[in-house]
């Protein structure tokens, strides 16, 4: 791995202007990728993992988004700052991009090799007959049987599953540095969300690029991810290696998600949550955002929790957490409690168990 | 593909008998037309006619009666309609005692001429219209286009076109367009260009007032499917493949929003026909439309009854030719 990083954000806000207030959907999002390097960005939907990953290509909707501050280092060029023509040469070539509904991302009226030929001449410069072969090839890559065939065929006529490896062939036809993930296999039935996975981690080691892979599911973040970055109301509220992360999570509302994570094997009962939903950036606390529906806040730290946000602090070498619960912010806190919402019968949580019922 | 359109035209047929039933059906319902041949006085019969004369004429060219004066049962005289039609005779007028046909050969291509051209000027300014505003949705342009378009739509035309006559065609205020018909009255002594110059002239105050509320709806329908398909996660897909703005919109947003701009086609059709009633009437020009309202007027039957025969058939043929647009416009479109 070398040291320079991929792709670097740097204190990224990214606002939406909806009636007459202002949503920040991003607030601040700073995270870096090294080269081969898988990056989950995990959180609920509407914490702005998505909109994050579009700022990264400015593929926000403007209006009603825009990226009001921030730095986006690709390979030492400010993504945010060079020109449209400029960008448009990174997306689809250098950073490629594939989405949530494999059903709708695919232009309905237009042949599955059109699609892809349409990227391969607007970043190669090769000869009909040539895009053809990388196009062939690439439905290859992906595991497409027939793939002469299936440049004739239209979206309508292959399943879903299929459409995402379309959507994975298409973004890989210019061997892209990176990889932009963003819900991959949420709208996927479990059998192929598997099969999409090891797809992606199979190309991503032929390619030689890194993910940055955005999903609000824990197992494929286990199973996927080098580093997670989790998201809750527009920031990053933890940050570590993959081992580390689920051998000791630290911000609450990290064990939270962990919490919920239903297990085999386990006793049944409920299953548990966390209370309340995530609040509109109309009502965001002063101080930290998890503080109103936190189970691990102790009377001790809370005025403090109401009072300041918590910045995101190194807690060793691998791991970041924002919350003034982390050991070192406070030694009250770092003292905590048995954390109520999991399980007495129970380890720290590990490896979580949706794998299992893949 | 060829045996789509041939499946498609084949089930043209029994559509087209439904309507020649309802068209006979509702034509021999309509009170006036049959029942008293004395409506049919005006100049086309000898005065020492007795009345009784008169009627049985009538209703012999009406093919009503038999030779003999025996009346035919109305099955059969339905029946003989259709065995006319297929050998392509459409009667013969009451009002201008000349065969249908050459009546609808003579007027229908100036009507088919003036709605066409109409058509295009309707196309040329909805279309762009409709894909600025949703491109610059909620902006100025889009309300300036879309209010304005709905002044226009709301404005009659039989009003509109009062209001053309009486300010531009007329003596006494600006008499910069001629007021009536199709061409001047020395139309052998012109030369080509002069001859195209002059219909232009003449046609457009018609065309203007048969295009003008008609680009209202298009344009709202345009407008309505750009921004729908530039919301559309295929053109978030083609953005993030690096195609620029311009690519993005004219190949995957235009392609997605054809299909409603295809059916309108269908349907601008025959409704320019029906507004070409008004149109003709006001600009005295000898077309179907004025030929309708005359025939109407006259309860002139073979003529009213051709006429509808005539409009459906039009109709039915634009519907054929939006299905085979749509089958050639998108893929997910099939009849197998």
């Amino acid at each position: 791995m070398s040291d320079e990083p991929l792709l670097t954000v740097r204190n990224l806000q990214t606002h939406f202007w909806a009636g007459d207030g202002v949503i920040p959907a991003v607030d601040g999002v700073s995270f870096s990728i090294f080269h081969r390097q898988t990056l989950a960005i995990v959180g609920e939907s509407g914490c702005g993992k998505s909109v994050t990953a579009m700022s990264i290509l400015r593929l926000i909707p403007s209006p009603p988004g825009k990226i009001v501050a921030g730095e986006v280092f690709f390979k030492s060029q400010n993504l945010l700052a060079m020109s449209e023509k400029a960008i448009r040469r990174i997306r689809g070539g250098q950073i490629a991009m594939i989405f949530q509904e494999p059903m709708t991302s695919l232009n309905p009226v237009m042949s599955i090799g059109d699609q892809i030929l349409e990227a391969i001449f607007l970043h190669q410069n090769v000869s009909p007959a040539a895009a053809v072969d990388i196009a062939v090839q690439s439905l290859r890559d992906v595991g497409i049987a027939d793939a002469q065939r299936r440049l004739y065929e239209y979206p309508h006529q292959i399943s879903g599953g299929m459409k995402q490896r379309v959507m994975i062939a298409m973004a890989l036809v210019c061997k892209p540095r990176l990889l932009i993930a963003d819900e991959p296999t949420t709208a996927l039935d479990v059998t192929i969300q598997a099969q999409i996975l090891e797809l992606l981690a199979a190309v991503k080691r032929q390619n030689d690029m890194a993910v940055l892979l955005i999903t609000h599911d824990l197992g494929i973040v286990a199973e996927n991810a080098d580093v997670v970055a989790i998201m809750y109301a527009g920031r990053i509220v933890e940050f570590a290696d993959v081992y580390e992360l689920f051998a000791n999570p630290i911000h609450p509302y990290t064990r939270g998600l962990m919490a919920c994570v239903p297990r085999l094997g386990a006793p049944h009962g409920r299953l548990t949550t966390i209370p309340g939903t995530v609040p509109s950036p109309a009502s965001w606390p002063k101080g930290c955002r998890f503080e109103p529906r936190c189970a691990l806040c102790t009377d001790d730290v809370r005025q403090r929790c109401r009072d300041h946000m918590p910045q995101l602090r190194q807690i060793n070498d691998r791991h970041w957490a924002a919350t003034f619960l982390a050991p070192g912010f406070d030694s009250a806190a770092a003292t905590a409690p048995t954390l109520p919402f999991r399980r007495a019968d129970q380890t720290p949580p590990g490896v979580p168990s949706t794998q299992g019922a893949l | 593909m060829l045996s789509y359109i041939i499946r498609r035209i084949l089930l043209m047929f029994p559509t087209l008998i439904g309507m020649t039933f309802i068209i006979f059906a509702i034509v021999r319902m309509a009170p006036g037309l049959t029942t008293s041949g004395g409506m049919y006085t005006a100049g086309m019969l000898q005065s020492h006619q007795s009345q009784l004369a008169q009627q049985r004429f009538m209703a012999r060219r009406l093919h009503l009666i038999t030779r003999n004066g025996k009346p035919i049962p109305i099955a059969i005289q339905y029946v003989r309609w259709i065995n006319r039609i297929i050998h392509g005779d459409l009667g013969t007028s009451i009002e201008f005692s000349e065969p249908v046909t050459k009546l609808v050969l003579q007027r229908l291509p100036v009507t088919l001429t003036i709605n066409l051209i109409s058509m295009v000027i309707i196309y040329l300014i909805a279309v762009p219209g409709g894909v600025l505003a949703a491109i610059y949705r909620g902006r100025l342009v889009d309300r300036i286009f879309g209010l304005g378009s709905l002044v226009l739509y709301s404005l009659p035309i039989i009003w509109v076109g009062s209001m053309l006559l009486g300010f531009l065609a007329n003596p006494s205020f600006l008499n910069v367009f001629p007021s009536a018909g199709l061409h001047s009255t020395n139309t052998s002594k012109m030369s080509y260009f002069q001859f195209v110059f002059d219909y232009a002239w003449h046609i457009t105050l018609p065309v203007l007032c048969l295009s003008y509320g008609g680009f209202a709806y298009l344009a709202k329908q345009v407008r309505g499917s750009y921004i729908d398909n530039l919301q559309q996660d295929f053109t978030r897909t083609a953005r993030a493949k690096g195609l620029p703005p311009s690519t993005v919109l004219l190949r995957h947003v235009t392609q997605n929003s054809m299909l409603p701009m295809i059916t309108i086609v269908g349907m601008t059709l025959p409704g320019l026909l029906g507004g070409s009633v008004i149109v003709e009437q006001i600009f005295s020009i000898q077309g179907m439309g004025r030929l309708m309202f005359e025939a109407t007027y006259a309860r002139d039957l073979p003529v009213i009854q051709s006429l509808a025969l005539v409009t459906s058939a039009i109709t039915l043929v634009s519907y054929l030719m939006v299905d085979i647009a749509y089958h050639m416009v998108d893929p997910r479109v099939t009849y197998d």
